[in-house]
């Protein structure tokens, strides 16, 4: 059974920077298609900070993003198979292992997905889409759900 | 499920992309020098070749990035992908 739970509210800022202006925030920057556990890897010098950002040395975009998204937890084995009910990327450990990152979708809803470790992930969903992802995501595992 | 080759990505299904139209158009260096057929020619007139094309695609719902694709426009099969600025990829024969 995967457990499904909102985060608490967060503090977020989108950073848009050269990867060398990034490294000066402190925290070490994500390879592509990677997170750690201050920084998410979203584009080519696009990366969202958690927590309270630093100040960068030299151009860059901070934008506060705090009140963008709602934070969804999954924790479980199974939780790849239930989140590929409506994500079409591969999810196997092989192509997705832990610590990666990506944005993606589920359903229709665009959705921020990364795997802190083998039996977490995590999705950031835009707050408006959060009760259709909530309501996406309970009824895939009751179909998940033998008997 | 139709996959395709982002630049930054990936193998990824389509339906994380958006087309965004014919690649490679330059804005004229000095649009008021053209006369209207030609400043119209350049705003709206494409090629919408029947067969090899090569288009912009953005992966809108993943790096969020432009790049550029050669796809055949009657199988839907892309011979290749490719950043902004770099060489363009002859179709296959
Ligand atoms: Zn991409």
């Amino acid at each position: 059974m995967v457990e499904i739970r909102e985060m608490p509210p967060f503090a977020c800022t989108l950073l848009q920077a050269s990867a060398a202006v990034a490294a000066t925030l402190g925290p070490a920057v994500p390879a592509p298609l990677t997170a750690t556990e201050e920084m998410l890897w979203l584009g080519p010098e696009e990366w969202l900070l958690l927590g309270e950002p630093g100040v960068p040395q030299g151009p860059a975009s901070l934008v506060d993003v705090s009140d963008r998204y709602r934070g969804l937890a999954l924790h479980g084995p199974g939780a790849a198979t239930l989140l590929n009910e409506g994500c079409p990327l591969d999810l196997a450990d092989a192509a997705f292992p832990p610590g990666s990152c990506t944005r993606t979708v589920f359903g229709k809803a665009e959705v921020i997905l990364w795997r802190p470790s083998a039996a977490e992930w995590r999705l950031l969903v835009a707050r408006s889409f959060s009760p259709y992802l909530l309501a996406l995501l309970h009824e895939a595992q009751a179909d998940l759900t033998p008997g | 499920m139709l996959m395709i080759d982002c630049p930054w990505c990936g193998a990824r299904a389509e339906l994380e992309f958006r087309h965004c139209g014919e690649a490679h158009l330059l804005r004229p260096a000095d649009p008021a020098t053209l006369s209207d057929a030609q400043w119209a020619d350049y705003l709206a007139f494409r090629d919408n070749a029947r067969g090899w094309a090569r288009e912009r695609w953005r992966h809108v719902h993943g790096c969020g990035r432009f790049f550029n694709a050669l796809r055949h426009t009657q199988t839907d099969r892309f011979a290749a992908t490719y950043k902004p600025g770099q060489a363009w990829p002859e179709p296959p024969a």
